[in-house]
């Protein structure tokens, strides 16, 4: 087994500059400890076999990707860092982008963010070396690699990967369309129970989603671990269940009152008997019958 | 400068008619806007602002419900904002670039976000866009609601998705 030196070389491929800002940070500040990885910065590609691509990839920076590429030598490794590079994020459907990048090369770890910490930049980086060596000696890119940094704290009020309260949901679709990057979708199983998605891979944590949810359902966590294989790239995903529940009196479905919003409206605890497991209509018909019968 | 003065200056110049309006902003400053009835009257306005050693500050352009362009030109003399407005049908303006360079930028960016030609421009190369994609790519109108949720028809991302997370 040879030893193996990472030599990094960085592309932009129009990026906002967001993401080469943080990684500047990882590779310079010790405390996010890239240097024990023994990672060399290299200033010319032909010489890299560890590449870190940052950017959507607009129509203008495509062509110079693809030279790029040609002067690679084998085996190398591809890092994507950023939301962008991973699925385009908030710039997916415009007219100028011909992303994301592993439409042009093959991708081994994904870092989503906007922009990522330099601890997920430094974890991916980390991950990629990981996959370099086992490329290196002709292995199989395994399914999953355990973290290597497992610092990853950060402050409570740090917008980090989102996640659902089901219990709360009534799936109203606000933040399906308040989101500006797609990252939500909301479908219906057909036999009683909406599916709540949220792909992190795609997801800007601007945090529109929680400042519009009516109930409070839908909240940032401050967990940031979003350095992932390529692999799993598509199954990187919050799913939330939302029971469409059945009237026990006619038998027709219906949302009932989430308990976010019956605690906004009702201030005392007991606020499950109202939710009595009938339809609005057919509570209101059973009020008026108790009141007038 | 008064909007007056100007007005008498391109009055003879200007040989199919046009309309005046004045305007203010919430500070009191004064701007004039100027609506052409034929475009080719665009180089003589231009002339004016020359001789009165005004600047194109920027050009706005937009495209009509019935398949049309208007292009407004925001023209500076010592402070006072003129606004000149004209029509085409034919996606085509004469570029008044020739008079005032300040306008060849401008003129630029709407040959290719809005297709419309400037006749007589003395460098068409592209400003912003890649050689890659068509020009006038902002002509296509698309709905709010439709960029709300996403413009293109199918999203191939989130089939994958969807394949990947087993419901």
């Amino acid at each position: 087994m040879s030893e193996v030196i990472p030599k990094l070389f960085r592309i932009n491929t129009g990026s906002c500059n967001g993401c080469d800002v943080e990684f500047v940070a990882t590779a310079f500040v010790d405390k996010f400890q890239l240097e024990t990885l023994g990672v060399e910065l290299v200033n010319d590609v032909k010489d890299a076999n560890l590449l870190v691509i940052t950017g959507p990839l607009t129509a203008r920076s495509e062509s110079f990707l693809k030279n790029t590429l040609t002067k690679l030598k084998k085996p190398f490794v591809v890092v994507g860092i950023g939301t962008c590079s991973v699925s385009c994020g908030i710039f997916r459907d415009s007219y100028a982008i011909n992303g994301p990048i592993d439409k042009f090369v093959e991708v081994d770890v994904n870092v989503a963010g906007c922009p990522p910490r330099p601890q997920s930049i430094a974890e991916g980086i980390a991950k990629g070396i990981k996959v370099l060596e086992q490329k290196m000696n002709g292995e199989a890119t395994p399914k999953a690699i355990d973290t290597i940094f497992k610092d990853f704290s950060a402050p409570d009020s740090f917008r980090g990967r989102m996640s659902l309260n089901e219990e709360n949901c009534t799936a109203c679709r606000t933040c399906e369309i308040v989101c500006p990057s797609n990252a939500i979708e909301i479908s219906s199983t057909g036999d009683g129970w909406f599916v709540h998605k949220i792909w992190h891979n795609s997801c800007c944590f601007c945090g529109n989603c929680a400042y519009f949810c009516p109930t409070g359902a839908i909240f940032s966590t401050n967990s940031f671990d979003t350095a992932k294989l390529q692999s799993e790239k598509f199954s990187d995903v919050n799913v939330g269940y939302i029971d469409y529940k059945k009237c026990s009196s006619c038998g027709d479905r219906y949302m009932p009152p989430s308990k976010g919003l019956l605690s906004k409206a009702y201030t005392h605890d007991d606020v499950t008997k109202l939710n009595e497991k009938i339809c609005p209509k057919c509570r209101k018909e059973a009020n008026f019958k108790r009141m007038y019968a | 400068m008064k909007i007056e003065e100007f007005n008498n200056a391109i009055k003879s110049k200007i040989s199919s008619g046009y309309e005046l309006k004045e305007d203010k902003d919430s500070y009191g400053n004064a701007s004039a806007w100027i609506i052409l009835s034929n475009k080719r009257d665009s180089e003589s306005v231009a002339k004016a602002v020359k001789a009165y050693k005004g600047r194109c500050i920027v050009a706005t352009a937009y495209k009509n419900i019935d398949g049309t362009h208007t292009v407004i030109y925001h023209f500076d003399i010592e402070g006072l904002i003129i606004n000149l407005q004209l029509e085409t049908e034919d996606q085509s303006i004469f570029s008044i670039t020739p008079i005032l360079p300040s306008a060849n930028w401008a003129e630029r960016e709407i040959r290719e976000m809005y297709g419309v030609e400037p006749i007589g421009h003395p460098d068409k190369d592209r400003l912003f866009l890649d050689y890659s994609l068509a020009k006038g790519v902002l002509n296509e109108y698309i709905s709010l609601s439709k960029m709300q949720l996403g413009v293109s028809e199918t999203d191939v991302l989130w089939e994958n998705v969807n394949k990947e997370v087993k419901q």
